[in-house]
């Protein structure tokens, strides 16, 4: 269910603005929460490319991260979540007196989305952003969480052909099988491949 | 050309020539895997100077090291390219295990990291989280006393 938390007061300003992106959720919408450092809207996939359109367009021109959390036994499993900033362009410099105090932060936003089970798969964010594109890969590598519309979905830091995604956490932190076989001289000796 | 009344030589065997030659000039690759690397990279400082031992020549190229020194955790990634380097380079070659990660995986007991011995056959074992620059110039010289030997055994059996 919606929850609504009364906007922390340094960033009152910003609280109209937080609104429409909840309401821009839809239905997809599960709790907007004024945080002690920004804002924060949690959501389900389907909701993310309108909200994140809503943004773009109201000043969050930067994707800052893009981080993934597992909070396996709990349900939704998959939490991606997305740290946006607004950095004063030529165009908003000249305006707000804002940004010319002397302790002007540019206003942050964080959107949580919350997916479950196997195929969890939320939208990608590179034809917005590309810098989304490795960050989404190394979540699909240690999370297995896919990215609808992604280019380029390839493992990023494991290699190829690793088998599981580590970072779960009901992944065995030796992992599922053992690539090298201890014994030195006599042990087993990786490929070799030409590239 | 005969030699002449006074111009001094030397009688030696090939074989001892060739290790006296082999352990007098090691030359070891550049390649450093992580943080044992910093200490690696300060023995050819000023304060150790492994140039007094004929070790301080770091190639680029594994086609001309004859030492591999594996300074840091190996992932299972990076395995198959330590591995190719080492083929790359020509005979004779050494490798030495630098650090408790390349020797046994350390800390880093998980699915991303492997010993280097899983993979090369490793001549000495360096400890230490990092071993300082000493331990590793102790390896050197225990390298070039295995090299002198002609093997592993008699310089153990030897040091017992």
């Amino acid at each position: 269910m919606p929850e609504s938390i009364s906007p922390h007061p340094e960033r009152a300003a910003l609280a109209p603005l937080v609104e429409a992106l909840a309401g821009a959720a839809g239905p997809y919408l599960l709790e907007v929460v004024a945080a002690e450092d920004m804002d924060e809207i949690a959501l389900r996939p389907e909701g993310l490319l309108g909200v994140v359109d809503l943004a773009r367009r109201n000043g969050f021109n930067l994707l800052l991260d893009i981080g993934g959390t597992d909070h396996y036994p709990l349900q939704p499993r998959f939490e991606i979540s997305y740290h946006l900033t607004a950095l004063p362009t030529a165009a908003t410099a000249s305006e707000p007196a804002a940004l010319r105090q002397p302790n002007f932060k540019a206003p942050r936003l964080r959107l949580r989305v919350f997916d479950d089970g196997e195929d969890a798969t939320v939208p990608t964010l590179t034809h917005l952003w590309p810098s989304a594109d490795w960050a989404e890969r190394e979540i699909f590598d240690q999370f297995g969480v896919r990215f609808s519309g992604h280019p380029d979905l390839r493992r990023l830091l494991n290699p190829d052909d690793f088998t599981g995604y580590p970072l779960r956490k009901d992944f065995p932190l030796r992992g599922l099988e053992r690539r090298f076989v201890p014994g030195g001289r006599a042990g087993a000796v990786p490929p070799v491949t030409e590239t | 050309m005969a030699l002449g009344e006074n111009q001094p030589f030397v009688v030696t065997k090939l074989d001892d020539f060739l290790k006296w030659a082999q352990s007098s000039a090691i030359w070891p690759m550049t390649m450093g895997l992580a943080c044992c690397a910093i200490e690696m990279m300060s023995i050819v400082s000023p304060k150790y100077d492994t140039a007094r031992f004929g070790a301080e020549v770091f190639r680029s190229s594994p086609r001309q090291a004859d030492l591999m020194i594996v300074s840091g955790r190996v992932s299972n990634k990076m395995a198959p390219v330590l591995r190719q380097l080492y083929e790359q380079m020509p005979d004779p070659k050494w490798v030495i295990s630098m650090g408790a990660c390349a020797s046994t995986g350390g800390i880093f007991d998980n699915y991303a990291v492997t010993p280097a011995d899983t993979f090369l056959p490793i001549d000495i074992y360096v400890p230490g989280c990092p071993p300082s620059p000493d331990a590793l110039i102790y390896a050197l010289m225990q390298l070039r006393r295995e090299i002198q030997a002609g093997s592993k055994v008699k310089v153990l059996s030897a040091n017992a």
